[in-house]
């Protein structure tokens, strides 16, 4: 991945990562290709998360921006974590560990609610750890499977500010 | 004929059509959603409203927003979930409009939350260059931040500052929008509590006063500040502007604009034996009945040295 020219006032404001190690990551975990993010920088304003942004991009140094761009990955676990934001995205750009979901599920698991996987439903699916949810091949956001002998547990991992209110959520598409 | 708030009978001299008014007043608010073009097209999205059974119409000024009916409840659908639209109120796409920012530019949002000018602005650059979203408010922000990334807005950085003092050295922006804190009097027809009221108090004015001042400085020679609230109170909104101007003398000046398709009043010269600076004629002034939207005021100006 060639690197973009990153603006002066950017690299005064925070501090620029680089992205190889988590684009790794993101190929082995998901297939999604490096150059997907080719044209954006990888930057940590704080300690918890990555954001991706513009190279073009000129934020203040002071007052210190609380956000820069868009929240890419969260780092403070064992494993990334790529966000909610960074899976609606970019998740069409992933091959594998992706669990197309049947509307049942999808309510679930936009209203933060856990569902059950069938089998062959994981037939893209490496193993324990995180998936992208679609819905009609679109990508919906992140879980977390459970494989067990027969299909799996998925946890929704649907942030509270965006979960759907169960008691009014239905897809209707 | 409708009751009308104490509050609101003051402006009957300089609404053009009363009746009109304090019937629209009284009518439930048209729902406003406009289209993420950054992942699909309005076309596309028309469908996709059509078949959540919204019945979109086209707004007669943008083509790329659609009035829905005032009971939709567009933030239940799943176009919604994935950021392929934002609901505002029609009127608050007035300002963005104007302030008309430009792929790559440096634009300052100062009293940026609930975030949907933001986006606006982030979204008519094409997600590049800068957009700087302030406010004071660290709850308020946060709100800022989940339209950001519903949206997937890679352009914009966040700060958390109280506008009237945001440092100069962040600056200079090309473009900076001001939509200040208000009495809201605008909003009658989503919430008539509004009329209950403080318009036009004086510690509101001042900050208001403040907040313009700041935005003119940092905008840089050449550029653009436009000034906005959802009040009709002319204390809040010529006066304002009015003082600014004369503060910077022939270094700014109100620039004549008009929206194609979108019905405005002028903004006022005189008020309760008060001149202001006739240039403030090219402010726009929306009352409800005009367009069937809610209340708001805007000004655009330009830095000149």
């Amino acid at each position: 991945m060639s690197k973009p020219i990153v603006s002066p006032a950017l690299a005064r404001a925070v501090a620029i990562v680089d992205p190889k190690p988590q684009l790794e990551y993101l190929e082995a975990r998901f297939g999604i290709p490096p150059d997907t993010f080719a044209g954006y920088v990888v930057v940590r304003p704080g300690r918890k998360k990555l954001y991706l942004v513009t190279p073009d991009h000129q934020p203040p140094s002071h007052p210190r921006p609380r956000t820069i761009g868009l929240p890419f990955l969260r780092i403070y676990g064992q494993i990334p974590k790529l966000s909610m934001a960074a899976a609606l995205q970019f998740g069409h750009a992933a091959t594998r560990n992706i669990i197309e979901a049947e509307v049942a599920q999808a309510e679930a698991f936009l209203t933060r609610r856990d569902f059950w996987a069938r089998p062959e439903q994981l037939d893209r699916c490496t193993g324990r750890g995180y998936v992208l949810v679609r819905y009609r091949g679109q990508t919906l956001g992140v879980g977390f499977l459970f494989p067990e002998a027969e299909g799996g547990r998925v946890e929704s991992l649907v942030p509270k500010a965006w979960a759907r209110d169960p008691g009014t959520f239905k897809l209707r598409l | 004929m409708f009751y009308v708030p104490e509050v609101l009978r003051r402006y009957q001299p300089i609404v053009d059509d009363w009746e009109a008014f304090v019937d629209a007043l009284h009518r439930p608010l048209p729902v406003c959603a406009w289209t993420n073009t950054l992942r699909l097209t309005p076309a596309q999205l028309a469908v996709e409203l059509e078949a959540e059974g919204l019945r979109p119409v086209p707004l007669r000024w943008r083509s790329d927003a659609f009035r829905l009916a005032p009971e939709a409840a567009p933030g239940n659908c799943l176009a919604y979930v994935l950021g392929h639209f934002h609901v505002q109120e029609e009127v608050s796409l007035l300002p963005v409009l104007l302030l008309d920012p430009q792929p790559g530019e440096r634009v300052l949002d100062l009293c940026a939350a609930p975030g949907g000018k933001t986006a606006q602005i982030a979204v008519r650059m094409e997600n590049r260059g800068t957009v700087v979203a302030n406010d004071r408010h660290p709850l308020r922000l946060r709100q800022l931040s989940g339209t950001i990334e519903r949206l997937g807005l890679l352009n914009v950085s966040t700060t958390l500052h109280d506008g009237a003092t945001f440092p100069l050295e962040s600056g200079p922006f090309d473009r900076v929008l001001v939509d200040v804190p208000c009495s809201c009097e605008g909003n009658y027809r989503k919430d008539p509590t509004v009329a209950d009221g403080f318009a036009g108090s004086p510690e509101l004015c001042a900050q208001q006063q403040a907040l313009l001042h700041r935005a003119v400085a940092l905008c840089r020679p050449g550029g653009r500040i436009v000034y906005a609230t959802c009040t009709f109170a002319p204390e809040e909104n010529e006066q304002v502007v009015d003082a600014v101007l004369r503060d910077w003398g022939d270094r700014l000046r109100v620039v004549p604009v008009r929206v194609e398709g979108f019905r405005v009043a002028e903004g006022i010269t005189e008020w309760n034996g008060r001149r202001y600076h006739p240039s403030l004629q090219h402010a726009l002034r929306v009352w409800p009945h005009l367009n069937d939207t809610g209340g708001f005021f805007v000004v655009v100006l330009e830095r000149i040295a």
